[in-house]
Parts: C-alpha cells; sequence; structure tokens
C-alpha cells in the first residue's frame, strides 16, 4: 500500500498543498518551522483519524489572513494498494452543512464513516525526535505508542481496549464509592464487583495477549533491525512486562486462545492478581492490576536502555524498534506500511545514517523530513523525489 | 445575547426549553419565536397538557410502568400471558417491544440500570418491585424472565444481577440476542457483530 497524493488545506501552517508521490522515497528539507512536522502529522491524521500532537483540531486550523474567513481545515489522500486499486481518505474539521458547532468528519471513498471504519487504510508507522521519551520517560507513554499501533491493525484490539477502558471507569467508580470500609465489604459492593472483574478479565486479557504477541513478533525483528543499524554493536532486546501477572507463553503467534481452557486459565490468572491487590485498591479508590498499568521494557546489551543508555543509543534503539514494527505489519499484512521519518538522522554518527538509509531501502515508501540535506547521502538524493519546504509551501528542488 | 433587547420572559422561555434533551440553544429559540406568534390555543393546550403530565399518570404499583389507572391496563389485562415478564430499562422501550406485536407477556420497568459510574446501585432501580412479583404466594407464577436491557456495559450488569438473584427460583432467566441485524448483507456486517453473531449462532 502507497500513498499516491496528498491534499492539504488550511491546515497548520499550510494554506494550500497538493503533492503527487512519485518515488519510493520523498525527501523533505526546511528550516525550523517551516512545516515538516506538520506535513508529517497531516499524514498521521489521516492514517489514524487523529492528530498524535498536543495541538487540538479547532488550533490546527490556519490562523487566516482575513478573519472572516470560513474556519475550517480539510485533509485528503489518494492510496494504492499491490492490486492497483486504492481508497480517498479525507478529513474535514469545521463547521458542517447543519451549522455549528464545529466537528470532525471522516470520509472514506466519499461516505462519512467512524472513525473505527477509517483506520487501517493508511497504515503508517512514525519515527519522530520525541520517540526517545519512550525509553526515557514513564510507562504511559509505551503503552500510548503501542495502542496506536494495535489500532490500525486489528479493529479487535481497539473494541477490546474501548470496553476494557469502560469496566475500568466503573470499577474505579465502585471502589472509590466504598473507599476506606475494608473491614466487610457490603454484599452490593461484592457481587457488582464480581460482574466487573469478570468483564475486567474478559476484556482484558484479549488486550492483554493481543499486546504479548505484537511485542513478541516485533522484538524477533528489532534484534536484527538492531544488528544491522550498529554492525552487530548493541543487542537490543525488548519485553512485555504486564502488570498482572498472566501467562502469555503457550499461545505464540496468535491473537486468539488456542482453546476455550487456555482463555479460562489466562482469565482467572487476571482475577487472581485483582484480588491480591483488593485490600490496597479498598484504600486507595482504584483499580492497580491490568493492562492500564502495563510496562515495555527496552534492554540494550541486557541493561536498561532508558537508565544507561546515552542519548545516541537511546535513538538507535527506538528507531530499531519502530523499523521492526514496519517489517512486523508486513509479516503480518502482507503490505509495507507507509514509514515517516521526522528528523531522524540528527543524533547519529555517519556510518550509523548510512546504514538506517540502508534498512529504510527495504520499505516500500518513506517520507522523510530533515533540517539538513546533509543528513542523506548523495546516492539517495538522486533516486529520492526531493522538495524544499518554507513556511508552509513545498517546492520541488 | 444581551438581556435588555429581548424581554426576560422571552430570554427564560428560551433558557428553559433549551434544558429539554436533544434541544440546543437554536432550537429553543426557534420554537419559543413560533409559539409567541402561534394561534392562542395552541401554547394554551400545550401548557395544559404539561401541567397534566405528571399529576395525572403514576408508576403502575406492579410493572413500574407510567399508566393512568392502578394497576396499568397491561397489567390488569386478561388477554396477557402471566408466565412471561420481560424486564426493560425504561418506559418507552415497552412500546418498542409491543408495537411488534410479537410479545405477550408482561412488562417490568427498572427505571435505570446498574452503573457504578452513575452513582446508580441496585437500590436506586426498581428492582425490589420486580423480586416481590416474582415471590412465591404471588399472584401468578411466572416461569421465564426475559432481560431486555441494552448490550453496553451497564445494561449487561443489570442482566448479570437479575440472573444471579434468580438462581436459586424455579424461573427461566433468558437474554435478548445480539449479533447481525435483520434484513442486512452478511458481507456489510462489521467484525464485532460478526463475533457476536458466531458467539451465539444456534443449531439448526
Amino acid at each position: 500500500m502507497v500513498l499516491r497524493r496528498l491534499e492539504l488545506s488550511q491546515f497548520r501552517n499550510f494554506r494550500h498543498v497538493e503533492l503527487d508521490f512519485q518515488a519510493p522515497c520523498t525527501l523533505v528539507q526546511g528550516p525550523n518551522g517551516a512545516g515538516k512536522t506538520n506535513l508529517l502529522d497531516a499524514i498521521c491524521f489521516l492514517a489514524l483519524s487523529k492528530s498524535l500532537r498536543p495541538q487540538t483540531d479547532r488550533q490546527s486550523i490556519h490562523d487566516g489572513l482575513d478573519p472572516k474567513e470560513p474556519k475550517y481545515f480539510n485533509l485528503r489522500a489518494e492510496t494504492e494498494n499491490a492490486a492497483g486499486t486504492g481508497h480517498v481518505l479525507r478529513v474535514f474539521f469545521g463547521t458542517g452543512r447543519l451549522g455549528p458547532p464545529m466537528a470532525k468528519h471522516l470520509f472514506l471513498d466519499g461516505a462519512e464513516v467512524a472513525a473505527a471504519h477509517m483506520l487501517g487504510h493508511l497504515k503508517v508507522v512514525l519515527v519522530e525526535p520525541e520517540d526517545t521519551r519512550l525509553v526515557s520517560d514513564g510507562p504511559k507513554l509505551r503503552r500510548r505508542a503501542l495502542d496506536v499501533t494495535l489500532c490500525q491493525l486489528d479493529a479487535l484490539y481497539m473494541h477490546h481496549l474501548v470496553r476494557y477502558r469502560k469496566v475500568l471507569a466503573n470499577r474505579n467508580a465502585l471502589l472509590a464509592q466504598f473507599r476506606g470500609r475494608t473491614a466487610t465489604p457490603p454484599t452490593a459492593f461484592t457481587r457488582q464487583m464480581e460482574f466487573l472483574d469478570a468483564q475486567l478479565a474478559e476484556e482484558g486479557v484479549q488486550v492483554m495477549r493481543r499486546r504479548a504477541v505484537w511485542i513478541q513478533r516485533v522484538s524477533r525483528h528489532a534484534e536484527q533491525v538492531q544488528a544491522q543499524l550498529t554492525a552487530n554493536g548493541d543487542v537490543l532486546s525488548v519485553r512485555y512486562r504486564p502488570s498482572a501477572a498472566v501467562d502469555f507463553e503457550n499461545g505464540e503467534g496468535t491473537t486468539e486462545a488456542s482453546d476455550a481452557a487456555e482463555d479460562e486459565t489466562q482469565r482467572r490468572q487476571f482475577r487472581c492478581a485483582l484480588e491480591e491487590v483488593l485490600g490496597t485498591e479498598l484504600e486507595r479508590g482504584f483499580t492497580m492490576a491490568g493492562p492500564h498499568r502495563d510496562d515495555v521494557v527496552f534492554l540494550n546489551d541486557g541493561r536498561s536502555l532508558g537508565k544507561f543508555g546515552s542519548r545516541g543509543q537511546q535513538r538507535t534503539g527506538i528507531l530499531a524498534w519502530r523499523l521492526a514494527e514496519a517489517q512486523a505489519i508486513r509479516e503480518l499484512t502482507g503490505e509495507f506500511p507507509l514509514l515517516l521519518l521526522d528528523d531522524v538522522m540528527s543524533e547519529l554518527d555517519e556510518s550509523r545514517r548510512t546504514r538506517v538509509c540502508e534498512a529504510m531501502a527495504e520499505a516500500a515508501q518513506v517520507v522523510a523530513a530533515t533540517p539538513d540535506w546533509g543528513h542523506y547521502p548523495e546516492a539517495m538524493r538522486d533516486t529520492a523525489q526531493c522538495l524544499e519546504i518554507r513556511d508552509g509551501v513545498l517546492a520541488p528542488t | 445575547m444581551s438581556s435588555d433587547l429581548l424581554p426576560g420572559i422571552v430570554t427564560d422561555t428560551i433558557a428553559s426549553l433549551s434544558r429539554l434533551p436533544g434541544i440546543g440553544p437554536r432550537s429553543a429559540q426557534r420554537l419559543t419565536y413560533f409559539l409567541l406568534q402561534a394561534p392562542e390555543h395552541l401554547p394554551r393546550e400545550l401548557g395544559d397538557l404539561l401541567l397534566r403530565l405528571q399529576a395525572e399518570t403514576e408508576l403502575c404499583r406492579i410493572c413500574c410502568n407510567i399508566c393512568d389507572t392502578q394497576p396499568c391496563g397491561l397489567c390488569s389485562s386478561r388477554d396477557r400471558d402471566r408466565s412471561v415478564i420481560c424486564v426493560v430499562e425504561e418506559p418507552q422501550i415497552v412500546s418498542v417491544i409491543d408495537r411488534m406485536g410479537q410479545f405477550n407477556g408482561l412488562y417490568h420497568v427498572l427505571h435505570g440500570t446498574l452503573s457504578p459510574l452513575d452513582g446508580r446501585g441496585p437500590d436506586d432501580i426498581r428492582l425490589k418491585e420486580l423480586w416481590r412479583r416474582l415471590d412465591v404466594g404471588g399472584e401468578a407464577e411466572v416461569r421465564e424472565v426475559i432481560v431486555a436491557t441494552s448490550p453496553d456495559l451497564p445494561g449487561q450488569a443489570t442482566a448479570q444481577w437479575i440472573a444471579d438473584e434468580l438462581r436459586h427460583y424455579p424461573i427461566k432467566v433468558s437474554q435478548l440476542a445480539r449479533g447481525l441485524a435483520a434484513g442486512s448483507d452478511l458481507e456489510y456486517a462489521d467484525d464485532v457483530s460478526f463475533r457476536f453473531a458466531l458467539e451465539g449462532r444456534r443449531i439448526l
């Protein structure tokens, strides 16, 4: 699957941009603040039906010259798969035909659809400068990154995640209601808890199994990519750390349990974990075990990459992880996702840059933004579609 | 909208109407201006009906549906099958189910679901009234309770609560099926509906 054409109107610092992708690799060069990240985020927006940046949709509307101009932005993408057919994805934010309030509307091939139906038609893997925070910061970012990837790949993942969060909110509300009354929880509490625990385990196990399988799959590729990037220097290993001790080792490689008995065992393990923390939960008033407290650990030569890795090592490690995700998506779906690279070369030395370019060459399509042409070798610039971006205006070089 | 631009009664009416569900400030304004210029009998009738709406209705002491006679027409009917009770969340669901004419049993309206998030527990909905109907020695022998709550989390929690409570009664507890929409093509079914349909498949 490749992105053939992109059109942006009134989005962030772009007035209007039309871009036809003519080569497997597109390089975009521009100074800070020219719109490189906004261009890549527009593509992510179309793929994920929401932005990955902190701006709200309303804040993403171009400031405009005339205050009386209608306020909206419009993003449009044409994709093409191996069979030669494709889709048209469109995101519109603004005042609809029925008048205010402003809202986001998603269209797939001309028909308005819900976000769940928009996801997965354009698969992207984004590598950005902030990615190093994935290894250095807390687990929340790692869970979010995992969710973003898995929601693109698996409609059921999103379904179970959304349901899990609803059950969790209800369970937390019930815990808060009976907070502090640890002595003898009344039967109204225990019986409602019994139901919520069963639901939490049902959805939670589905979410956790999909995470476990995915991390296992990607880490196999990541070890190879890391070896390629570092010329067998560092060994990267990535491990899933579920907060509830549930064993997923047997169901290797499948998102469905091998049989009902295994499903049942995993749900029981989840519920045992909940039972162990119930006392503390009643003191604190919220749920303390489950996918919402999961973590992923990155190890460099067996030591925590976040704690002991240098900045360059962290950058390389996370880059290896992202490239491995792209390979795992191809293994799973048969098609390479679109690789979006936002200023990835900055902290890498010359030899690593060359090897990153080699790894990039395997992808079906890459869009890479850089402040400096020198980050990419001349041989690569010759075959790529090279564009310059200045103040929200794109021009071929 | 500045308050000195319009008489207070107009702005108050707009504000009051916009408190109704599904009515935004714009619709409220439209309704208010319509009523301002409507023939006099129309607002008079409307006002009269609104005043009588709550005064002349109550909840049936048996099924908790909205009624004007005790017990309600459905509960006192001799043509209904008294061995089946269909449990619903809200009174408006009764008319939805009864309209299709396939169900000839009695109803029970809970007026809500179990939802810790909204602070609603088992004592906050009409469950006690349901148990009273099912107790041995009641007016009729109920053989089945059909739980027709929504397939969302509070609806399911309520269904499970009822099923657990009735475990020791000689009463069958069933739940509405969910899955593929009637009349829709398999080709267009989404993954999630299909999964439910597969789980709830029937032996032919």
